[in-house]
């Protein structure tokens, strides 16, 4: 059940969506003058989606932000973006690992941003081959580092030594970003207390029913409106709704404040995601800010077949787990044993029964079983990755 | 002597740390012969005096002596000694930038300007909640006035770092001495009536080394506000106390209960407060941050209304000392703009006739009302926007939103 990826301009929409062939419906990103206000899914017929059906539902989808985003557009439109942080310079940091076909659009998407001085660099971690070396000579402007500890957090942390500017924006191998994006994560560094801001993820593509589940269950986007989020405001452990490391910008000095990214975490490792998340969490609990800025829009290639999907969701557990972990033992924030219980009784156990019992909105069981086992096994993860990562560091001297 | 600018320094027992600050200023790349620094020693017991006394820098220093009465009186002591055009008022700890007092007297383009400068606060590691609230605290205000479209008020003048000519301190008559605190706000409060234009500049940084800022310090000093912000109230029967205000217009039983409490038993109030003080330490041990931000806010209030009520002397007075608030706005000094016909022109007729008070239309549709606001300075054109956007969004989004495109056509 295929869906196609759009998006659709409000001021200019079109009556008839007609090229989808070989698709049973379309995600639409709906926009305001370029300002993302909802999504929506809508079936087609025949190949096509007659807009003027779906108007209703249309607005329903967007009113809640289309307001505020048709306020915004009256008074600002007239004016040039006031990038306070004037002269603010980016380092844009792709990690991969085997993956040319997707870098390769990746790298592609990041050629057409305008150019504001920024610098490109791909880490290849641990590569078996030197497909990626190849594929990066290609591009003159874009740096190669190779970084041979395996491990997603390891070649963060190798990026942020790298980079020469001041902000390092990290993207995945597999996300396409917008033209603006860049432009749009920076305008948030306005002041020195914000140390890192977050873009809205969307699908890049729902080809297979488990990219569609996986977007479902999982939606790396954190809604439409813009959030501020800091020790003050929200618990600073609750990272789930900051956004994710497939984009996210922050700056370099975050190294030497709080430390890098947990080499323990995330993939690549037996803990197989949560460095993000984790590293969110300590952002804020030293007292700083992150933004959240659903204009920074970049569009990820979720995993294609149904096996891939359910390691994907199997390692959510995992990485859930072992950045609590962390927290627990080594940030000695005790609190974060309320949310294993809060997690299972509001939102695990609600969802086993309804897919079960196939209520309506329910998610695939497999997902749920393959989260659920990778929690448990989280903790257990965690300490066996920290030792590992220990060894190495002994072995390396 | 013949030198443009006055750095004026008050201290008190810091020997050690004003000696770093003094051997920085050499640094400054403003010329060392245009600026003079003024140090009053108020009260000094340490080596101060001495250390003064043997220093011999590349720029003109000048040591005066008071007995110990406080900030505003030093700073005003220093003030009429000096022999600059212009005057910096910088505190005894700070790491000041390297073109701190270049910036400052470049934006002095007409004798009406006051510049407050950048004072961000330096925060160790592994810091206390308390104080990485008060480091996020004072970046949000400077975020805030680094922007063009902030609307200055007199609580935007930090006395350790603002400038302004000699000659405009005296004619406002400088810092009121008689005080117990925040005296930068009522200075703020009098220049903003004296028509003084704010200037934010950024690049004119001072790093605030404070490491005595803590819980209770915070708290006694919430006391102190409540007590100074009865006096200010005093000197400026249309001072409007916004944050008294918001605390006393919430009536409840409970709050009438705590009032008589703090009116007749303080001291039994106190100690209840000083329980929820300790329990604070154990929230921030257990790392429990919400359980600490409610306590938090809760023993700040208490403070804050129980310097109120000292200060007013009986909760009846209070609630007339905060409450009575008329204003009048001739209707002359009220503007009506509609912004239908866009907001360039509207932001050209507010810059044009600098309005007091503003009612807002689109077409035929009321919007809303600007205020007067005493201590805020008057409207500009850049203001507008901001505004509209934190005010009025609701209001605005009621008229504008594009139903058109939800309409079929066909």
């Amino acid at each position: 059940m295929p869906k196609a990826v759009k998006n659709i301009e409000l001021t200019q929409m079109p009556a008839i969506i007609d090229d989808l062939q070989s698709y049973d419906g379309a995600f639409l990103l709906l926009r305001y003058h370029g300002t993302p206000v909802g999504k929506i899914i809508l079936p087609a017929r025949g190949g096509k989606i007659i807009l003027a059906d779906h108007l209703d539902e249309i607005r329903k989808a967007t009113k809640k932000r289309l307001k505020f985003a048709a306020v915004d557009h009256f008074l600002f439109s007239d004016q040039q973006e006031q990038i306070q942080a004037t002269g603010i310079r980016a380092t844009i940091a792709v990690c991969t690992r085997n993956r040319t076909d997707d870098l390769k659009l990746c790298l592609d998407a990041l050629m057409k941003l305008p150019d504001s001085g920024q610098e490109i660099i791909v880490v290849d971690n641990a590569p078996s081959t030197d497909d990626t070396k190849k594929l990066v000579a290609q591009y003159s402007n874009v740096r190669y580092v190779l970084e041979r500890g395996k491990g997603l957090d390891i070649a963060r942390n190798r990026a942020l030594d790298e980079a020469s500017h001041e902000i390092v924006v990290f993207t995945d191998d597999d996300a396409i970003p917008d033209t603006d994006w860049l432009d749009k994560i920076l305008r948030n560094f306005d002041s020195p207390l914000v140390m890192c801001v977050t873009g809205m993820t969307m699908p890049f593509e729902l080809e297979t029913a488990a990219q569609e589940e996986i977007e479902n269950y999982s939606p790396f986007g954190k809604g439409f409106f813009k959030k501020q989020f800091s020790f003050s405001k929200s618990n600073p452990l609750a990272t789930g709704s900051v956004g994710a490391g497939a984009n996210m910008a922050l700056r370099k000095s975050l190294k030497d404040e709080i430390g890098g990214f947990d080499e323990a975490l995330d993939a690549g490792t037996l803990t197989q995601s949560g460095g993000d998340h984790e590293f969110f969490a300590r952002i804020l609990l030293a007292g700083y800010q992150i933004v959240y800025d659903p204009e920074a829009v970049s569009w990820h290639r979720h995993r294609r077949t149904w096996k891939e999907a359910v390691n994907a969701i199997h390692g959510y557990g995992v990485g859930v787990y072992a950045f609590w972990t962390r927290l627990f033992f080594e940030e000695k924030q005790y609190s974060i044993i309320f949310f294993p219980k809060n997690w299972l009784l509001h939102t695990q156990l609600p969802n086993f029964y309804r897919s079960i019992f196939k209520i309506k909105k329910s998610y695939p069981l497999s997902f749920l079983l393959a989260e659920f086992r990778g929690c448990l096994k989280g903790p257990f993860a965690y300490f066996k990755s920290k030792k590992q990562v220990n060894q190495l560091k002994k072995e390396n001297g | 002597m013949n030198v443009t600018a006055s750095l004026i320094i008050p201290t008190h027992n810091r020997s050690a740390s004003l000696k770093k600050m003094l051997n920085t200023l050499e640094l400054q790349l403003y010329p060392l012969q245009n600026f003079e620094v003024i140090v009053v020693a108020d009260g000094c017991k340490d080596d101060t005096v001495e250390m003064i006394n043997n220093h011999k820098p590349g720029f003109h220093l000048m040591l005066c002596e008071l007995p110990g009465l406080g900030a505003a009186s030093a700073r005003n002591k220093g003030a009429s000694v000096a022999n600059g055009k212009y005057l910096i008022f910088a505190d005894d700890d700070m790491e000041l930038s390297t073109d701190f007092i270049k910036e400052h007297i470049s934006l002095h383009t007409n004798e009406r300007i006051v510049v407050i400068g950048y004072s961000p606060f330096k925060l160790e590691s592994r810091a206390s909640i308390q104080r990485m609230g008060v480091r996020e605290w004072w970046e949000i205000k400077f975020r805030e006035m680094r922007k063009k479209d902030h609307r200055f008020k007199y609580d935007d003048l930090t006395s350790g770092n603002f400038s302004i000519s000699s000659e405009f301190f005296k004619k406002v008559n400088g810092f009121n001495t008689s005080l117990l605190c925040r005296e930068d706000y009522e200075l703020g409060y009098r220049l903003i009536k004296a028509g003084a234009e704010f200037r934010f500049a950024y690049a004119a940084k001072a790093f605030h080394c404070d490491e005595v800022t803590n819980l209770p310090r915070s708290l006694q000093r919430k006391k102190s506000e409540g007590i100074a912000d009865i006096q200010i109230k005093k000197l400026h029967p249309d001072f409007i106390n916004k944050e008294a205000i918001y605390y006393l217009s919430q009536r409840s039983i409970s709050k009438s209960v705590l009032m008589k409490v703090v009116q007749y038993f303080p001291s039994l109030s106190d100690s209840f407060a000083g329980y929820g003080q300790r329990l604070m330490n154990y929230f921030e041990k257990f790392k429990l941050l919400s359980s600490w931000s409610t306590m938090n806010y809760r023993l700040h209030q208490y403070w804050y209304l129980r310097g109120l009520l000292q200060g007013a002397g009986s909760s009846k007075a209070l609630y007339e000392y905060v409450m009575k608030n008329d204003l009048l706005v001739n209707e002359e000094q009220k503007l009506t703009i509609n912004i239908e016909q866009g907001l360039k022109r509207a932001e050209e007729e507010i810059d044009k006739s600098k309005p007091l008070a503003i009612d807002i239309y689109y077409g035929k549709k009321m919007i809303g009302t600007v205020n007067y606001e005493p201590g805020t300075e008057a409207m500009k054109g850049d203001h507008l926007r901001k505004v509209l956007k934190e005010k009025f969004s609701q209001e605005l989004a009621a008229v504008l939103f594009p139903t058109e495109i939800f309409t079929k056509n066909n």
